[in-house]
Order: C-alpha cells, then sequence, then structure tokens
C-alpha cells in the first residue's frame, strides 16, 4: 500500500484560550478523495490552513504528500489550494490572473497558455478570459480559483467550498474534475457543505465540529451508523449523520427538550468519533 | 414595483407608520419619508466615516482646517466689526462679504453637484428602496441627508465670521441674519447642484464613451483643484470674477446676511430677494430633482464595446512579461513584477497614499515659474520623492496589499526573494528613470556643473532601488492587511502609519545625507538650520555636517541588505 498523502497526529491550533483544532488525526490515501463536512466555524478552514503551511499548529504534526507541513518551500511544490474565498486581483482579466499563478510556479508562459487555455475551455470560462476579474459573476471567479488551484498538477489538490456560488452546470464540472483528478492518482481534500457532493465523490467522509473530528468513514459507512438506519426508520443519509454527530448552535436554555421515548437512541447523545477502520 | 405616471390605482405601504403612499404620479417627497431616509443616510455616513482610522484621521486633519479658517474667519469680522464700531469703511463689510457669500453658494453647489455624480447620488439597495418608496419620497431623503451633511462645514466658516462682527460691533442680531443665509445658502445649493449632477450622471451611465473617460475627467477636475488651491490661485480667480459674484440675485446673499447687522448698508429689497428667489429655487430645484434621479437611477448602464466581443479570448499581449523575459529575472519574480505594475496601473487609487507630498511641490513649482529660478536643493527634492513614490506606491506592504491572494502567493514555491524582487522591479523599472531624468533636468534647468548633474543622476537610481528594497523590509516588518473603503465598491490596502513614518524618516535622513556628503551648498544650509533649532545653543560646522552624512550613509548602506534579508525571510515564513 503506497503511503498515505495526508497524514495528521494530533494536529491542535489554538488562537489564545480559543480552541480552533483540538487534537485531530487522520490518514488519507494517496488518489482518494476526502470529504470534510462540519458547521460553520468548526474548524474546517483552519485545518487547511495548517495543511498548506499557512497557519502554524500549536501542538500535534502533519504530512502532505511526504512533507511534513513545516517545510513550506518542498510542501508548496506538490499543494495546490483553493481558499473559500478566491484568491483573485479584480483589476486583473482571467487570463492574467491564471497566468500570475503559473509564473509563480515558474511554469513557461507557453506551457502555461496551453493549459490556461484547456482549462477555461474545460470550464466555458475562455470567451470571457479578456475580461477583467472585476465583471466576473461569483460562480466566474470561483472558476478562476479552482483552475489556479490545479493549473500546475499538484499531487494533492485542497479545496474549500469549491462549489458555493457555481450554477448545476459548473458544479457538475467541478465535480467531474474532482473525479477525475482522484482517478490521476492526485489525492484531492475537499471541504464542503453540500452534502451530495460529499456522498457522491468522497471515498472518505471526516466530520468535524468544534475542533475535533467526530465522525469519519466511508459514506455508506456513516450513513449505516445514522439514527435514522439503525431505527430502521428508513436509509440513512449524510444529512442525518451530520445532525446527529454535530451540536445545535442553540444555549442549552433554549434547546428543545431531549426525546425521552423509547425510540430514542443513546448514541444521539454521545459524541464519540465513530472512526470505522477501512 | 410602482408604476409611473398613471393614476394610482394601488398603493404601497412605506413601513413606516404611515399612510400607504400613492403609486408615481406626483413629484412632492412625503416629509416624514424623507426625513426618516435622511437621518439613515447620515448615521451611516457618520459611522463609516468613524469606522477606519484612515478616515477618522483624515477627519481630524479636516477638523483642524476647518478650526484654522474658522479662526481666520472669526479674526476678520471681529477687526470688521470694531472697524464698523468706529465709524470706518471695511473691505469686508461693503464689499468683501458679499463675494465671500455667492463663493461659498458657488462652492456649495459644485461640491453638492460632485457628491451627486459620485458615489453618494446612488442608492445602496435600490431594488429595495425603489420598490418600497417612492421615487419622490427617496429623492427627498437623499436632498436632505446632503443638505444635512453640508450644514456644518458652511457653519463652521461663516458662524466664526459674523461672531466676531457680533462682537466687534456690538451686534448680536448680526448671527440672525448668518443663519438664515447659511440655511437659505444650502437649501438652494442642493436643489441646484444635486438635480444637476443626477442629470450629469444620467447622461455618462447612457454613453460607453463617457463612462470611460469619467475616471479621467474625475482625475482632472481632481488634480485643477487641488492645484488652485495650494498654489494660492483660488484668490486671483476670486478676484477676477467679483464683479459677477456682487451682482443679484446671487448677490442678495449677502444683504440677506448681514440684513440684522446696523450700518453696513445691506439693501433690505435685497435681503427679500434673497428670500424669495432662494424659496424657488428651492421648490424647482427640489422638483427637478426627481425627474433627474429617474434619469439617473431607472437607466441600462452602457457597457464598453469589448463586452459585445464573443469570440474566445486569446493570450494577453503582455508588454512588460516580455521585456523581463529577455532579462535574467526568474519566472516568479516576473510575475509579480508584472502582475503589481498591472494593477497599479488599473487600480491606480493606492497612488493617492504615495501623490500626497506632491501637494508640497505645488508652492515651490508656482515659484520656480513666477521667479524663473531654480533652487540649488530642487533636483535632491525630485530624488527624495522619487525614492518615496517608489517605496510607497509598491513595496511598502508587500504581504498585505495581496488580499485574497495571499494564501495563493504564499503556498506557491515562489521564495521570499523572488518576491522581494519582483515588488523592486515592479517600482524601479518605471521610477527610476523617470526621477532620474526629471532630477537631471531639473539641475539643468537650475545651471548646476555636469558633475552634480551626474551625481544627482547616479544617485536617483540608486537611491530609488534602495528605498525599494528599504520599503520591503520595514513594509514586510509592519504589515497591514485591513483594507480601506474608498467608497462606490472600492477599496485599497495602505501600508501601515507605522511603515509609512519608519520609511519616511529613514528616507529622509539617507537623502539629506547623499545631499551634504555631495554638496558644499547643501551642507552649509543644514548646518545653519541645526544651528538655529537644536537646543543649548551648540554651533554646528559643515564640517560636522558633511560627517554626520557620512555616518548616516554607513548605517544606511547595511540597511538595504538587511531590508532585504529581512522582507525574505517574513514573506517566507509567513503564517497567521
Amino acid at each position: 500500500m503506497s503511503d498515505p498523502a495526508i497524514v495528521a497526529e494530533g494536529l491542535t491550533k489554538r488562537y489564545g484560550d480559543e480552541r480552533a483544532v483540538s487534537d485531530l488525526s487522520l490518514s488519507i490515501p494517496a488518489g482518494s478523495v476526502y470529504g470534510f463536512l462540519g458547521p460553520n466555524g468548526a474548524g474546517k478552514t483552519t485545518t487547511m490552513r495548517m495543511l498548506t503551511t499557512l497557519a502554524e499548529p500549536t501542538a500535534g504534526r502533519a504530512e502532505v504528500a511526504g512533507v511534513p507541513v513545516t517545510d513550506r518551500p518542498a510542501l508548496t511544490e506538490r499543494v495546490g489550494y483553493l481558499p473559500a474565498d478566491p484568491p483573485v486581483f479584480d483589476e486583473l482579466t482571467g487570463w492574467e490572473q491564471l497566468r500570475h499563478f503559473a509564473r509563480l510556479r515558474g511554469i513557461p508562459d507557453e506551457e502555461a497558455d496551453e493549459r490556461i487555455e484547456r482549462l477555461l475551455d474545460r470550464f466555458d470560462l475562455l470567451g470571457d478570459a479578456d475580461r477583467r476579474i472585476e465583471s466576473y459573476s461569483t460562480g466566474m471567479t470561483k472558476k478562476v480559483g479552482v483552475v489556479g488551484a490545479i493549473l500546475h498538477e499538484p499531487a494533492v489538490v485542497l479545496l474549500d467550498e469549491p462549489t458555493s456560488g457555481l450554477d448545476p452546470r459548473a458544479a457538475r464540472t467541478v465535480r467531474d474534475m474532482v473525479a477525475e483528478l482522484a482517478s490521476g492518482e492526485t489525492t484531492v481534500f475537499l471541504s464542503t457543505h453540500v452534502l451530495p457532493v460529499a456522498d457522491e465523490l468522497a471515498d472518505t467522509v471526516g466530520v468535524i465540529d468544534d475542533g475535533r473530528l467526530v465522525a469519519e468513514g466511508t459514506p455508506d459507512e456513516l450513513k449505516a451508523r445514522s439514527v435514522d438506519a439503525v431505527d430502521g426508520e428508513g436509509e440513512g443519509d449524510l444529512e442525518s449523520v451530520f445532525m446527529d454527530v454535530t451540536t445545535d448552535d442553540r444555549t442549552p436554555a433554549n434547546a428543545e427538550p431531549r426525546d425521552e421515548s423509547p425510540s430514542s437512541h443513546p448514541e444521539k447523545e454521545t459524541h464519540d468519533r465513530a472512526r470505522i477502520d477501512s | 414595483m410602482t408604476e409611473h405616471g398613471s393614476t394610482p390605482e394601488r398603493s404601497v405601504d412605506s413601513g413606516l407608520g404611515r399612510p400607504a403612499v400613492p403609486s408615481d404620479g406626483r413629484t412632492r417627497p412625503d416629509p416624514g419619508t424623507a426625513l426618516e431616509l435622511a437621518r439613515v443616510d447620515v448615521r451611516r455616513g457618520v459611522r463609516w466615516a468613524l469606522s477606519q482610522d484612515f478616515w477618522v484621521l483624515y477627519g481630524l486633519v479636516a477638523a483642524a482646517g476647518f478650526a484654522f479658517m474658522g479662526w481666520v474667519s472669526f479674526d476678520l469680522g471681529r477687526t470688521a466689526g470694531r472697524q464698523l464700531a468706529a465709524g470706518e469703511t471695511t473691505w469686508l463689510l461693503s464689499t468683501g462679504a458679499w463675494t465671500v457669500w455667492s463663493v461659498l453658494w458657488l462652492f456649495a453647489v459644485g461640491l453638492l453637484t460632485v457628491d451627486a455624480v459620485g458615489s453618494n447620488g446612488d442608492l445602496d439597495a435600490d431594488g429595495y428602496y425603489l420598490s418600497v418608496l417612492s421615487v419622490p419620497d427617496v429623492v427627498g431623503g437623499k436632498l436632505l441627508a446632503s443638505a444635512a451633511k453640508f450644514t456644518p462645514f458652511l457653519l463652521a466658516l461663516a458662524v466664526p465670521g459674523h461672531v466676531g462682527i457680533a462682537l466687534g460691533a456690538g451686534e448680536p442680531l448680526s448671527l440672525v441674519g448668518c443663519g438664515v443665509a447659511t440655511l437659505l445658502t444650502v437649501a438652494s445649493a442642493t436643489a441646484v447642484g444635486y438635480p444637476l449632477g443626477l442629470t450629469l450622471k444620467g447622461l455618462v451611465r447612457r454613453s460607453a464613451t463617457l463612462t470611460r473617460l469619467k475616471p479621467l475627467v474625475g482625475g482632472a477636475l481632481g488634480v485643477t483643484y487641488l492645484v488652485v488651491m495650494f498654489s494660492g490661485e483660488f484668490t486671483t480667480v476670486v478676484a477676477r470674477i467679483e464683479p459677477v459674484l456682487g451682482t443679484p440675485p446671487l448677490g442678495w446673499l449677502g444683504d440677506l446676511a448681514l440684513a440684522t447687522t446696523t450700518g453696513v448698508g445691506a439693501s433690505p429689497a435685497g435681503a427679500a430677494g434673497a428670500l424669495v428667489v432662494g424659496g424657488v429655487v428651492v421648490v424647482a430645484g427640489a422638483a427637478l430633482a426627481t425627474p433627474a434621479a429617474r434619469y439617473a437611477w431607472e437607466t441600462d448602464r452602457a457597457r464598453p464595446a469589448a463586452d459585445d466581443d464573443e469570440s474566445d479570448a486569446t493570450p494577453p499581449a503582455d508588454p512588460v512579461g516580455r521585456l523581463l523575459g529577455a532579462a535574467p529575472v526568474s519566472q516568479p519574480t516576473r510575475g509579480i513584477a508584472v502582475t503589481t505594475l498591472q494593477r497599479v496601473v488599473r487600480s491606480p487609487f493606492q497612488l493617492v497614499f504615495a501623490a500626497v507630498p506632491l501637494l508640497a511641490a505645488i508652492p515651490m513649482g508656482e515659484q520656480v515659474l513666477t521667479t524663473g529660478t531654480v533652487p540649488w536643493y530642487a533636483p535632491w527634492l525630485v530624488v527624495w520623492y522619487g525614492a518615496w513614490a517608489a517605496g510607497a506606491a509598491v513595496p511598502l506592504n508587500p504581504l498585505g496589499a495581496q488580499g485574497a491572494t495571499l494564501p495563493a502567493l504564499l503556498s506557491s514555491p515562489a521564495s521570499g526573494g523572488q518576491v522581494v524582487r519582483g515588488h523592486v522591479v515592479a517600482a524601479a523599472l518605471p521610477v527610476a528613470p523617470l526621477t532620474a531624468a526629471t532630477a537631471v533636468g531639473v539641475g539643468v534647468l537650475g545651471d548646476q556643473s555636469a558633475t552634480q548633474l551626474a551625481a544627482v543622476g547616479v544617485a536617483a537610481v540608486a537611491v530609488v532601488v534602495a528605498a525599494s528594497v528599504l520599503a520591503a523590509g520595514i513594509g514586510t516588518t509592519f504589515p497591514r492587511f485591513e483594507a480601506l473603503d474608498l467608497g462606490n465598491a472600492r477599496e485599497a490596502v495602505p501600508p501601515s502609519k507605522v511603515a509609512f513614518g519608519v520609511f519616511g524618516t529613514a528616507l529622509s535622513l539617507s537623502v539629506v545625507a547623499v545631499a551634504v556628503v555631495t554638496g558644499d551648498l547643501a551642507r552649509e544650509l543644514v548646518a545653519a538650520l541645526l544651528t538655529q533649532s537644536l537646543p543649548f545653543d551648540p554651533t554646528v560646522g559643515p564640517d560636522a555636517v558633511a560627517t554626520a552624512g557620512w555616518v548616516v550613509l554607513c548605517l544606511a548602506a547595511p540597511s538595504v541588505p538587511l531590508a532585504y534579508r529581512t522582507a525574505a525571510t517574513r514573506i517566507e515564513n509567513y503564517r497567521s
């Protein structure tokens, strides 16, 4: 079995007294798609920033593509990263922005332009590539960001909400692209709120809540362990899993009374990580 | 959506606790609705101004300026009042006040027109307001809000003068006329300026050519305004049009302002005329504001012709990129340099921070033009400014200026050194030759020797490059990431105040050091200045100044490579 593409052991990030990520451990095989789910503020982006060397872990260690996250120069050769906020300059055209990304990676202009043209065409953006990004819609801007993350054909790609703001056709293009990357041995670490995306694409799904990994497994395994499935009330889905393992944002005083009926399941009250060994 | 010009068959509840307003057959705003809209608009404006340290600082500087002008106004008024009480004739109370009030009105009209043409003449959340309220109500709110925002400025200039008159002449009732004239000036200027501005806005929006030219025209007008104000030509312009300013109906404002000051010969008929004409102007202007607003707001904006091109894009031309491709620079350095220059050219607002010292050059430029003499220090000032502009415009905040692309930069293999070199190339490539050419040209005009010209030319290039590196080191040590809201959905990330201060000080000391080391006159001047200004009455000789200059240069020289190492290391290791 090949070495995992992403390994984290006890990864922790504290901001003052606040723990954004707490004791996170995971191991992602090369060439797979890892779907990273969690409520807003759970620690998804912080985790990704640690894995891409943009944030320094308070504790723990991690390696991406065999390179420790403390070794930025070596790691940046191997990863592509799309932040939730697309990394673009409004003053540039789409093509100029992508050429900028290519130059940062040392790709010669002729080779870069070939790749840019191919990818822009793939994302149906070629006709708008000579317009300034300030005139782009949210979806178009996101597409530029996605192309920028994969332009240099990295071994590991980390995508933070890649389909948010995209229309169904563009979202399908991104999903197809993710599947194609994975089939070509690229490892994809994908954070999303769109559960069907994770359900369709991810080989493994991890759910983070309040900085802790609270559930992990293949989509089918998680769905089988959801409360609805266990209760025999139908097939489980990722939404049920998500609801089961993550906390409500409401304060305890405002929370609805707990269901004390015989059908309530004790697993509802626990947030232990339901790790399924592969 | 409300219907236009039809008998109201359905009404829209304004949601403000008032009876449902009719749809748009009328032109008069509902006063209560207009007042509520104005209240919210003014509150938002105040919160915006207080929300960012740059605007707070700007407000404090502006307040200091108005306080100074208010003091001048008070002093003039008090002197005139005393002269009036002594039975003497004063310029202010014989013709000056009429001129001043006319100028204030014209100024207010100009500023309000610009306000309406700019972003303040737009509606935030227009989809909401125009589907809930009628256009006259919304326009009424806009007019009231603008009048409210400009009234304090006018009061700050006019009231101190009349307080001075009241105190000097013992005429407290003078303030009554001042108050009425201020309100009428603001109301009538708003009623004229806003419809005019909205009409201009509508014209620009309907024309692709005017839309493209708008930033250029706006910039030219702004520069002209600053040159006129800072060169002192404003009084010349006023003196030329003074005969017109005193004639009715504009001149009646002076009669109204001084109507309650006895002994100055203010015409009661003129005061009454001001009230009547002013009232008519206010009503007519308010009525015209509604169609003007519709003309501006209810239009599809003209798109530039390039948007009609449906063909696939091709790789951009990128002449600077090709030029640098022929030079021995790495791809990442080339990428940073090209992108930085493209951004500066296409979004020149960040150059505002580098352009501020130019205001001080306007009086010097005027002096050169009028006397025909170029001061000996002028070339060095050009070198100083070129170095300042190169550093402040581009490399003084290399991390913060990346904005949303910072993660992409940091997660790329580009080394810190490549990023720093990219910023230095972007700054020095256009600025170094321009600074050298300008400094040498100014030196030629000043009849400087060939040696001096060579020194200033070489120094210009060296100092610009060195300043760019220094700025990068200072900027990465004191970065700023918060964007400055410039209004109209524009943002810029300026360098931090600490970076500005440290860079300006270091640069000034270095340029002065170069000047005293290379020029006898500079040594003597600095020696004389230090002797005069230092405490304990020391005598500072030119030789001591030259020695100090060499010391500064010896300290400055290693600071440049140190700044480079600092910047490169901080960029490579930056983590949040």
